[in-house]
């Protein structure tokens, strides 16, 4: 996994950011644990305040991620080298294309139609251009077969939106967001 | 208590036997195996969806199906790892290592008849232990109390973070410890004080289990197959499928041996049934007569795997049952399932609900039985479905992931749970950290909360009782063992200490002899 996107085995590199950002937020929860009303006023043993488990493991974070820290410096993690050329290569790797395409098709979805428009129509435009970015753009069908991938798209699209809405909505109840 | 037990059994099985449960049990098993033979469906993905496709049936029928549809995942991923190479879940992985090279041998009805075989007899080896360990480990969680229930939940954190993590054990404990925090998220269960909204009124109500879950295995899945360019599919001639019972009774060992190993891997808490069918493999392969064999078709290995596999479904369901503790990602969700349902596991279960045990133990046996026969029937025709492409299925998966993770609330925040854990879940997946100790921290979250807070009232803040207690002491023990058995200094002095040892021995035996 993350083999492809990570063949220049910049685990120490991303160890060091994910430890950085680790301690950060372990910190962060030690904060507002400490700070976390002690409900006094309501004559509540100390001991079973709410922030006492949060703040425990604001601290079991905090130092997990600084072992993960100390080691990557160890490996040379901290030599973060970002120039224009490394972007653009990691830009316009197709794996990471392909992510941000998988990524973007489904947040504009899920927060973007869903809740905003019909969700029968929403479906079905999210399915239909699926499947046509993938199988067009991606995978570059022959000129021939892009009749018949438009056709089984738009067919697919109709029958799963119909079908997940109709079941949905009928048979199980659920008032469709 | 034997006869009583079996009794309870009997009468549960019995009241499953109708026709409308029956056609539940088949379908259920059916789609479970399709979802498993596809890659990119996950067991865990698949139990999720189906919690929310299920949530308006009676709590048993629900329960009945998810079991069914567990097991045949499970099953169904290794007709992939045969055939493609690729595991439809991650716990055929072991089974493409010696499958698919018997499948490019022409074996491939051989090579599934046996995985068959083994994944048959290993349920009902995790099924026997089932009803055999639950009420025990029942009874004795009786006596845990407070200080005994942190420990368990550190226990479950750790363990799960070694076993899914083992080259790095460090990233599966933070990611066990990142899920105990999520489940902070919320009102808390003492005080009714809401902790970590920052105002925002959904979060008040706190992280619910299945989005996230489906957003973890589910969403973060689809973008993880989705990055990848097309998978061809080998067409593969298969032929007899029916295994011989000379072939079967020549891994007597194998298959007992895989069976009691998965079963115990699989009710370790997080420990899924992917680490049982390694280390099954593992074991046939030191204990083999033909180690060479491992890795370029041996039958022996085919078996051990899926025998462990399957035999952890059964077993990750003994500490759910027994302790409310998943032993597996898929069984933490049937483990919110129950809860969903209004079934509470746990130690009193044995004494609110002991039919629900044997319950479970016929639902087992139920699955085991139409996934051996759905397995070995209409193998050629089943096959075809991986024949759809993904670009094509993967969109139908995110659907459902968001129809899915509204539909149990009817709450808009949940798909955005969905995609903010299919997201923090990719990223994890790319860094190498495991998702399953995450998912468990989820669940164990409350009970950490809840009683360090109590113990601490109970021993007026003296920590004394965490490691006074006997039972506290010892899980205090093994939890202390599991991690600094991972240190690099520990390791360092182990092999020290052996050399050393040894070194003493031989001296002591040049001395005798000279």
């Amino acid at each position: 996994m993350g083999d492809e996107v990570n063949q220049d085995n910049g685990m120490p590199r991303a160890d060091f950011v994910t430890g950085l950002v680790l301690l950060g937020f372990s910190a962060a929860v030690l904060y507002f644990s400490i700070t976390m009303p002690r409900l006094e006023h309501r004559g509540i043993n100390p001991l079973s305040a709410p922030g006492v488990v949060p703040g425990l493991l604001g601290v079991i974070i905090g130092v997990c991620s600084l072992a993960l820290l100390i080691r990557a410096v160890a490996r040379g993690g901290y030599r973060l080298t970002l120039s224009g050329r490394s972007l653009t290569a990691f830009a316009s790797s197709p794996v990471v294309r392909r992510i941000i395409a998988t990524v973007g098709i489904c947040l504009v979805y899920a927060w973007g139609l869903v809740g905003r428009v019909h969700y029968t129509l929403g479906t079905f435009v999210f399915v239909l251009v699926f499947v046509l970015f993938f199988d067009l753009v991606f995978d570059q069908e022959e000129q021939r077969t892009i009749g018949r991938t438009v056709w089984t798209a738009t067919l697919e699209a109709a029958l799963v939106a119909g079908i997940v809405s109709a079941v949905f909505q009928y048979l199980f109840l659920v008032a469709l967001p | 208590m034997l006869t009583q037990g079996i009794q309870l059994f009997v009468q549960e099985l019995s009241a499953f036997l109708t026709l409308r449960t029956l056609f539940d049990v088949l379908w259920a098993t059916q789609l479970g195996m399709i979802v498993g033979m596809l890659p990119g469906l996950t067991a865990t993905m698949g139990v999720a969806l189906m919690t929310t496709l299920t949530f308006h049936l009676p709590a048993t029928n629900a329960v009945l199906i998810l079991m069914c549809m567990y097991i045949g995942a499970i099953y169904g991923g290794g007709r992939t790892a045969i055939l493609l190479n690729i595991p439809g879940t991650p716990a055929n992985a072991a089974t493409a290592v010696d499958g698919h090279p018997l499948a490019r041998a022409g074996r491939a009805g051989e090579a599934i008849g046996i995985g068959t075989t083994g994944s048959f007899i290993g349920s009902v080896i995790g099924m026997l232990l089932l009803a055999t360990f639950t009420p025990i480990i029942g009874r004795f969680a009786l006596r845990f109390q407070s200080f005994e229930f942190f420990w368990l939940a550190i226990f479950g954190v750790v363990i799960s973070g070694n076993l899914t993590a083992p080259k790095d054990p460090l990233k599966g404990w933070i990611s066990g410890f990142l899920g105990l925090f999520v489940a902070m998220i919320g009102m808390e269960a003492i005080h009714a004080h809401v902790r970590f909204s920052f105002g925002h009124r959904p979060l008040s109500g706190g992280i619910d289990l299945i989005p996230a879950m489906v957003g973890a295995f589910g969403f973060s899945e689809i973008i993880s197959m989705m990055k990848h360019t097309r998978v061809e599919v080998i067409q593969t001639k298969i032929e007899r499928v029916i295994p011989r019972l000379k072939t079967i009774w020549g891994y007597k060992r194998t298959i007992t041996r895989s069976g009691i190993v998965g079963t115990f891997i699989g009710a370790i808490p997080g420990v899924g049934e992917d680490i049982a069918a390694w280390v099954n493999y593992d074991l046939a392969m030191r204990s083999s007569k033909k180690p060479e064999e491992f890795g370029k078709g041996s039958l022996e290995g085919l078996i051990a795997s899926e025998t462990g596999n399957n035999a952890a479904v059964a077993g990750a369901m003994i500490p759910v049952l027994s302790l409310a503790i998943p032993g597996s990602a898929p069984a933490a969700v049937l483990l919110a399932a129950m809860f969903i349902h209004g079934v509470r596991p746990g130690p009193l279960i044995m004494v609110e609900n002991p039919a629900f045990v044997s319950s479970v133990v016929a639902m087992v046996m139920l699955g085991t039985v139409a996934m051996f026969v759905l397995g070995l029937s209409a193998v050629k025709q089943i096959v075809k479905v991986l024949l759809v492409p993904r670009s094509k299925l993967m969109p139908i998966v995110f659907t459902l992931c968001v129809i899915g993770a509204f539909a149990i609330n009817s709450r808009t925040f949940d798909i955005g749970v969905m995609v903010a854990f299919g997201l923090l879940g990719f990223a994890m997946r790319e860094m190498d950290y495991p998702v399953a100790p995450m998912v468990l921290g989820i669940i164990l979250g409350e009970i950490l909360d809840t009683n360090l807070r109590r113990a601490l009232v109970i021993s007026r803040g003296d920590l004394t009782p965490f490691l006074t207690r006997p039972i506290s002491f010892a899980l205090f023990v093994i939890v202390l063992l599991s991690l600094v058995s991972r240190t690099s200094w520990f390791i360092r002095g182990r092999k020290a200490l052996t050399g050393a040892i040894i070194g003493a021995v031989r001296a002591m035996v040049g001395r005798v002899r000279g």
